[in-house]
């Protein structure tokens, strides 16, 4: 296993982690995407051009244009950041509710421990895909609905992620020392509990931010997910499948941004994880 | 002298078996009535009148009423609720407002679609990541390895959605050796509706064949550092009898639990795939009836799914626990 034994500076740490140097690369690929499409894009995308439709790759246009003339690699630097917006938000969520309650279910055990995980074990009863196409079919498409049916399914994988860590570190001679010194359970949680948990929040938040960007492209697919004039890999793929036929690099390019956010993610997730805590084992998903 | 009587710790050692089941299958039952009541209010909660969205906008107040009567929308949520549950147990899951048939028909019968498409791509998914999985854990740590660890990366980011339009182009549209979508029925020969479902299936396969390889192989791993694994090549046995008499026997154990989880996975990820590919499975009639506000459709469907995760996850863990006692202590 890739354990450091020796102590060595986490910056020649992270420069040894393959996964974590491609994993950032691939991820820092996406974010700036999104990012410059805040300010400029090669051409604006709601700019329909008939006349220009269906462009193969050129000078004036790097990936082509689609069906109705819109610049493609315009209309993957906007879904760039359409979907990091979408999975980030709905992470916050995960981290604003799960976190403490996974907190509260650590420190007061007993009852509200017992409510809390039985809570977490419905939502998890439910497949989260359907659960999200249901929120957001009933409560109407858009980036916000799918930003909530997103989150909602966070909380319990945060509340529990919390919990693990909280209950590990249950007895440990800071902690007695802290309440020794008279902190209440309240400081001592938000002082010294929650530092110690934060590597695997991190860790965690990075995994949620790959499955949020694949589950943001899954209800765009199904037009459930953020609306015209916003652009999303989701519903590009949607749009490409009429033109299979004859276009088919229409489905490459939105698929191919998918995987490479995804993937980016993930690789930085599995490679933090190595960086922060070296004893932890490596876990799959 | 004094015969040291073997202890049996309570805590170690867990409940016998069959109080282990009674009180799994207790919590299985809180779980699916809280269910029940979520997805009741959910949907009772949520704009959208059935009775509006049936006869279009330009209804008759009147129409409207007698129309809600009929469908008995106008009871108080409570008895609509006890009504919807206790007829459930008895197998009637209400009538669908859009097709005006049994629900329970209408699922039963889409159900033949998705379990099927289910069962193939698990079995798919189990007979790549086996082997591959097998293979990286005896060559941990080699270029095979490392090699096998990249695409399984590769192949867990690839959405099963896009795989599939990828399928649909190679193999339907280039190709021409399968169709493109759609579904005869099982009427139409066994062969004729099996290939309607190879490429969907091979579209869900492939993703969770990467998550199982991966925990095929850091399972194998695990199970290959314990001690019985080198009294076994101690006392003689050949590394590749170790490797599965031992080694691959006792990794499965976790392997199950992830295969129970991939299952309700794939029943839910039918939900996308099913649109892909125009399958009419029960994915897709959920999805179908949202759309349409066939509430009635929606509560019964979701509950059947949800009722199919809850009864899989039961049954693997008794299947564990049966293994394993140390696991009947409860959480």
């Amino acid at each position: 296993m890739d354990t450091f034994d020796t102590p060595i500076h986490p910056f020649r740490r992270a420069w040894k982690s393959r996964s974590f140097l491609i994993g950032a690369c691939l991820a820092t690929l996406i974010l700036l995407a999104g990012l410059v499409s805040l300010f400029w894009t090669p051409y604006a995308i709601d700019n329909l051009n008939v006349a220009d439709r269906l462009q193969p790759a050129s000078w004036s246009h790097l990936l082509g244009t689609d069906q109705y003339g819109r610049d493609i690699l315009s209309m993957l630097m906007v879904g760039a950041r359409t979907s990091i917006i979408v999975a980030l938000i709905a992470v916050g969520i995960g981290l604003l509710f799960g976190v403490p309650l996974g907190l509260i279910a650590a420190t007061r055990r007993g009852l509200v421990e017992e409510v809390v995980m039985r809570v977490n074990d419905l939502i998890f009863a439910f497949p989260a895909i359907l659960s999200a196409i249901l929120i957001t079919a009933l409560l109407g498409p858009g980036a916000v609905n799918a930003v909530i049916a997103i989150g909602i399914f966070n909380i319990p994988v945060f509340a529990r992620v919390a919990r693990g860590g909280a209950l590990a570190l249950a007895g440990r001679d800071f902690l007695l020392a802290a309440r020794l010194s008279g902190k209440s359970g309240l400081r001592i949680t938000l002082e010294h509990i929650l530092p110690n948990i934060a590597n695997l929040l991190i860790v965690q938040a990075t995994i949620q931010l790959s499955l949020g960007i694949l589950a943001e492209a899954g209800l765009s697919y199904l037009g459930l997910g953020p609306q015209p004039p916003l652009a999303s890999w989701g519903r590009m793929l949607n749009e490409s499948q009429t033109m299979m036929a004859f276009a088919p690099q229409l489905a490459l390019y939105p698929g191919l941004a998918i995987v490479i956010s995804v993937l980016g993610f993930n690789l930085l997730g599995d490679g933090l994880r190595d960086l922060l805590d070296p004893k932890l084992r490596r876990r799959i998903r | 002298m004094i015969v040291p009587v073997p202890v049996r710790d309570p805590q170690a050692d867990g409940l016998p078996m069959f109080s282990y089941g009674v009180l799994r299958l207790l919590g299985l039952t809180l779980t699916l009535l809280a269910a029940s009541i979520v997805v009741f209010v959910v949907l009772e909660v949520l704009p959208g009148d059935p009775a509006q969205v049936m006869l279009g906008i330009n209804a008759q107040p009147d129409t409207l009423e007698a129309l809600r009567a009929e469908l008995g929308l106008n009871a108080p949520a409570l008895t609509r609720y006890l009504e919807w549950v206790t007829g459930m147990f008895r197998g009637d899951f209400g009538i669908s407002y859009t097709y005006d048939v049994p629900v329970a028909e209408l699922l039963a019968e889409r159900a033949w679609v998705s379990l099927p498409l289910a069962v193939i791509a698990l079995t798919l998914s189990t007979a790549l990541a086996f082997p591959i999985g097998i293979m990286a854990a005896r060559f941990r740590g080699r270029a095979l390895d490392t090699g096998i660890m990249g695409l399984t990366q590769i192949g867990i980011a690839i959405p099963n959605f896009w795989f599939a339009i990828l399928l649909v182009y190679v193999f339907a549209i280039v190709l021409r050796l399968v169709p493109s979508g759609g579904f005869p029925g099982w009427d139409a020969g066994f062969f004729t509706a099996l290939q309607a479902l190879i490429l969907p299936a091979i579209a869900l396969a492939l993703p969770q064949a990467a998550i199982l390889a991966r925990v095929m192989r850091s399972a194998l791993i695990d199970v290959m550092s314990e001690d019985y694994i080198r009294t076994a090549r101690a006392k003689g046995l050949s590394a590749r009898v170790t490797l599965w008499r031992h080694g691959v026997r006792n990794a499965l154990i976790p392997v199950l639990t992830i295969l129970g989880l991939q299952f309700s996975f794939l029943i839910a990820g039918t939900v996308i795939i099913e649109n892909v590919f125009y399958l009419p499975g029960l994915g897709r009639l959920i999805f179908q009836a949202i759309t349409q506000r066939d509430l009635m459709t929606v509560k019964s469907g979701v509950m059947v799914l949800v009722a199919l995760v809850v009864a899989i996850t039961f049954i693997v863990d008794l299947a564990y626990a049966a293994v394993d006692p140390r696991l009947r202590r409860g959480r």
